[in-house]
């Protein structure tokens, strides 16, 4: 009998070292969140120059982002690393408590491709990480030509003048 | 730089009170009888990374907690960005942090250097004589340098001519100073140290930003890392870089890598000389950047908080120590592996630290913990590279979490826009978590 339970432990000890991934329990938004801050400034909010703010922005498409981010249908520089690291759960938590957060910025980052939709008085900070977010996008992504991207003057205050 | 107003955190939610407080103190030697009634008492030792983010996040948790935090300078230069001001690229001015952030939030910051604790009737004791009582203590002192490894080498010597310049402050400055005086032509030797120490890629970013101030002011000088180390982090990132921009691994390169096994380990330094002694070879240099073996930090060891490693074993999703219960220690000081010994992890470390001492005093439970560590390193203006990992709590230790994590692409993935872009993300980073630290 007791025979048994050690082979049952030393099982469940094998599998539990095999894997990285066991989690005892889910985090708060709250305790995930706050990990966040280190990037994207406390609440979401940035101080920049590059990282954007995403306080405030919307719960579903800070979800879909994070979503795009983890199975790399987004090109992204450091998030496709991060995105990986969480559940589906843990992502509704996160993008829950930023979206409940008080933005500091005027306007909302919106995908890249729709930049050129976006109403052109935006803040300064909005403009440098609008443009920072775009570059990202298309940095990234591997079809795209250094050329384009080399059109994009980081030094602009105005990214709707950006040639696509 | 602007700065927040909104710099205030929701809690709500953050910790969860139950009444399992029994099942909680079982778990980590907590007695939940012992501690007095009225106002809790957390004191925190050292205002680095690791205390100050401690002492912030417990007034946003809990604002009925009376925080103390003890550390002896008035301004604190942080380490990262640091490498940046002996590359000439920034301001001392822009490393250094106050205080006052902290004490508006109703912080008692107490300039003062600990001496040792008195674990029984939980008191902090300081140079000045004065003793803090505390329910809980949060310890984060950084590391000390063990000057007895290399013959030759103590604080003295460090602080005057051959700094370590691996804590921010007047030796960032000394060695900033040294090589603006350095002729063209003279030789930069780096020692680099063995594991585990402060910032596994900081002595590689160092190589690259001071090459970077040679190459456009003293071209024909040189850069010799010793290193006691046969590999390190981000090493074939460093060197694509040191490659690409200053001829590494070609007759003319700029910085030359001798690993432990040919000879980097250093065993002694005569400053009169400015000679370093290997296993096999003498070096000598016109500046010398000597960064020793480190340990956790000397009032860690004062107190009995180490083990046989120099470092202070805990449970990582409180960090408590596992020696002397009720005292919390996080930040380079711990053992907090596999998370890194960096500030990004100091910060993530003392948030979950603050919510398991508020959840402890208030009979709560540990809040399931969640960590994230991103170590950016600049190789020149435009050329930024990091590491990322995402880390869990699998209810004994903390984890890697599964797909998380890794290097910035290079080689036939590399893209030179990325790269320019992962400088503005670490100077992104380095905005953000000061202002999260000590805003
Ligand atoms: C060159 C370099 C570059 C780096 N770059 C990065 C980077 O890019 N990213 C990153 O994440 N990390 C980086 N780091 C690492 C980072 O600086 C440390 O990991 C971080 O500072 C650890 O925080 P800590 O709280 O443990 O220690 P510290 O920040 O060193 O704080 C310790 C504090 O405790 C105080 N103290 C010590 N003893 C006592 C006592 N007896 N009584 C009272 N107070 C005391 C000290 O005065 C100090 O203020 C870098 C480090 C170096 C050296």
């Amino acid at each position: 009998m007791k025979k048994t339970i050690y082979t049952v432990q030393a099982l469940m000890m094998s599998a539990f070292m095999l894997s990285n991934y066991v989690q005892a329990a889910t985090p708060t938004a709250e305790s995930l969140a706050y990990t966040c801050f280190g990037c994207h400034g406390v609440n979401g909010n940035s101080q920049g120059p590059a990282t954007p703010s995403i306080a405030g922005l919307d719960k579903n498409y800070i979800a879909d982002t994070m979503q795009a981010f983890k199975t790399d249908k987004r090109p992204g520089t450091i998030m496709g690393r991060i995105a990986k690291g969480y559940s589906d759960e843990e992502i509704e938590l996160v993008a829950g408590f930023f979206a409940a957060q008080k933005s500091n910025t005027a306007a909302l980052i919106a995908e890249p491709k729709v930049v050129a939709s976006m109403p052109n008085k935006l803040d300064e900070t909005w403009n440098a990480q609008m443009q920072f977010a775009l570059l990202d996008y298309l940095s990234s992504d591997k079809k795209t030509s250094v050329e384009v991207t080399s059109q994009i003057d980081i030094q602009t205050t105005n990214p709707l003048e950006v040639k696509r | 730089m602007k700065k927040s107003h909104h710099n205030t955190v929701s809690r709500r939610n953050f910790i969860k009170i139950t009444g399992s407080s029994l099942v909680a103190g079982a778990l980590t030697g907590y007695s939940p009888f012992a501690i007095a009634t009225g106002a809790k008492n957390v004191v925190i030792v050292g205002g680095g990374v690791g205390g100050a983010t401690a002492a912030k996040y417990l007034t946003l948790l809990d604002s009925s907690i009376k925080v103390t935090l003890v550390e002896p300078n008035e301004a604190y230069y942080t380490c990262f960005m640091s490498n940046e001001v002996i590359g000439g690229n920034r301001d001392m001015s822009s490393i250094k942090f106050g205080y006052e952030g902290l004490a508006a939030r109703g912080v008692n910051v107490v300039h003062d250097t600990v001496t040792g604790i008195d674990p029984d009737k939980r008191m902090v004791l300081t140079a000045s004589g004065k003793s803090l009582p505390y329910d809980r203590c949060i310890m984060s002192p950084g590391v000390s340098m063990k000057y007895d490894t290399v013959d030759g080498y103590d604080e003295s010597v460090a602080a005057e001519k051959i700094p370590h310049a691996w804590k921010a402050g007047p030796q960032t400055e000394l060695l900033r100073a040294q090589l603006e005086a350095m002729k063209d032509g003279g030789t930069v030797a780096i020692a680099a140290p063995p594991n585990p120490f402060r910032c596994p890629p900081g002595p590689y970013e160092r190589a690259s930003q001071i090459a970077h101030y040679l190459t456009n002011n003293k071209p024909k000088s040189k850069i010799l890392i010793l290193d006691a180390k046969n590999k390190f982090s981000k090493q074939g990132l460093f060197v694509e870089g040191w490659s690409k921009h200053y001829g590494y691994g070609s007759d003319n390169s700029m910085i030359e890598w001798v690993n432990g096994d040919d000879g980097g380990k250093i065993e002694a330094v005569n400053p009169d000389t400015m000679t370093l002694t290997g296993d096999f070879d003498d070096f000598t240099a016109d500046v010398i950047n000597l960064i020793p073996a480190q340990t956790a930090g000397k009032i860690a060891h004062t107190v009995g908080l180490t083990n046989d490693s120099g470092w202070c074993p805990i449970v990582g999703n409180s960090f408590e120590s596992t020696i002397i219960p009720n005292v919390h220690v996080i930040g380079d000081a711990s053992v907090a592996s596999p998370m890194p010994k960096s500030g990004y992890s100091a910060n993530s470390e003392a948030k979950v630290c603050a919510a398991a001492v508020v959840a402890l005093l208030n009979n709560g439970e540990i809040p399931q913990p969640s960590y994230v560590n991103t170590c950016y390193s600049v190789i020149t203006p435009e050329d930024g590279i990091s590491v990322a990992m995402v880390y869990g709590w699998d209810g004994e230790k903390i984890v890697k979490r599964e797909g998380s994590g890794g290097l910035t692409p290079g080689g036939e993935n590399r893209s030179d826009a990325n790269r320019a872009l992962e400088v503005q993300y670490a100077h992104s980073w380095f905005n953000n978590i000061t202002n999260d630290i000590f805003g």
